[in-house]
């Protein structure tokens, strides 16, 4: 193991320690098959009004090792899948909602995979080599923090979007979004 | 007197500056107003993609309130960048697909509609620690610039030629799955 895979198993690790010790679950998913990159699966506690028990998957972005070598940092990825096999017209209109929302969101990416006919968000953080593990660490604390914050205030309106109860543009007249 | 986190703010934006100096990028310091109350770094990106665009970037930090200041660690900053003004109506939907398929293979940020969904943009925004030496600081942000110029060079050319109505979502998406990501019709 390269020093710096090792240095992103470490921080994974830490991670998963500290978010433990906060009373998260977590599981890590080693590499395997296409799988190039180490997945920590962190189970927060239940979102929003509805208490939606979410997934947030962390893991540093693929790249090529002398692409890593030669710029000397790397990208830690938070993802939460927020439904999955969406209908062609509730795809339609989630992305109107996440067009409407992404300007206002602190940090980040909502969503529709249109491949997967998913709702995400995302969130990514740039760790550089001569950052030590602890401001890494923090780094990463702070970036998890603000992204279970947003999907906390977030993920409700876009499931009654996703359950048909209300359309986007009920909720952009409510200015719910 | 400045607080400690107004002089990290400050210091941090006046690296920045120095640093985009020596990479012989044009810079604009503007200090912070009633109407704007943050230092605001501003500095053109050109040459991106095959028709060498420019594109205004504008870095600052974000405000906090006080009463949140007591509880953050953290300052909070953002790269900006507006690609599109004026977006028509009768591109909008395509340009929504495109959006959407871009902010899924985005690194970092989102790319979005604001104003009314007249106006296209890119921003990514990320914490920086104030216990941060300059030297991580600057790492960090040399990083962060070099993702955010690579991702402008490789889907700018699309974004507004579907923005400018000459270019559909679903050839845009095509050619950027195929690697010919510049949004030139063959």
């Amino acid at each position: 193991m390269g020093v710096r895979k090792e240095l992103e198993k470490r921080l994974l690790d830490r991670i998963a320690q500290e978010l433990g010790a906060l009373g998260f679950s977590t599981e890590t998913v080693l590499p395997e098959g296409e799988r190039r990159e180490a997945v920590l699966l962190i189970s927060p506690e239940n979102l929003g009004d509805r208490e939606d028990k979410l997934q947030v998957e962390a893991s540093f972005l693929p790249r090529k090792e002398e692409e890593i070598e030669q710029y000397g940092y790397n990208v830690l990825q938070l993802f939460s899948c927020l439904r999955e096999s969406l209908s062609p017209g509730t795809c339609n209109e989630l992305a109107r909602a996440v067009l409407r929302l992404n300007p206002k969101i602190p940090g980040g990416a909502l969503g529709i995979d249109e491949r997967k006919k998913m709702l995400y968000y995302k969130s990514s953080i740039i760790l550089t080599d001569n950052m030590d593990e602890r401001v890494g660490y923090s780094l990463i604390e702070i970036q998890l923090g603000i992204f279970l914050n947003t999907l906390d205030r977030c993920n409700d309106v876009l499931m009654d979007i996703a359950d048909g109860r209300r359309t986007a543009d009920e909720a952009i007249k409510k200015r719910l979004i | 007197m400045m607080k400690d986190w107004q002089q990290f703010e400050r210091n941090t934006i006046e690296t920045l500056a120095e640093e985009i100096g020596k990479l012989e990028m044009p810079f604009k310091l503007f200090e912070p107003e009633e109407k704007m109350p943050v230092q605001i770094l501003v500095t053109i990106l050109d040459d991106l993609g095959e028709k060498e665009q420019s594109v205004k970037l504008e870095i600052c930090f974000l405000p906090i309130e006080e009463e949140q200041r007591k509880d953050a660690s953290f300052n909070y900053i953002q790269f900006f960048s507006i690609l599109g003004n004026d977006i028509r109506q009768e591109t909008a939907e395509s340009l929504l697909k495109f959006i959407n398929y871009l902010n899924t293979v985005l690194p970092i940020g989102n790319i979005a509609l604001g104003e009314n969904d007249k106006i296209l943009c890119m921003k990514y925004r990320f914490p920086l620690l104030q216990n941060m030496n300059k030297e991580q600081v600057i790492m960090m942000m040399d990083a962060v610039l070099a993702v955010y110029i690579h991702t402008l060079d490789t889907y700018t050319d699309a974004i507004t030629e579907v923005a400018a109505g000459r270019l559909g979502a679903d050839e845009a998406i095509r050619y950027c799955i195929s690697g010919d990501n510049r949004g030139e019709r063959q």
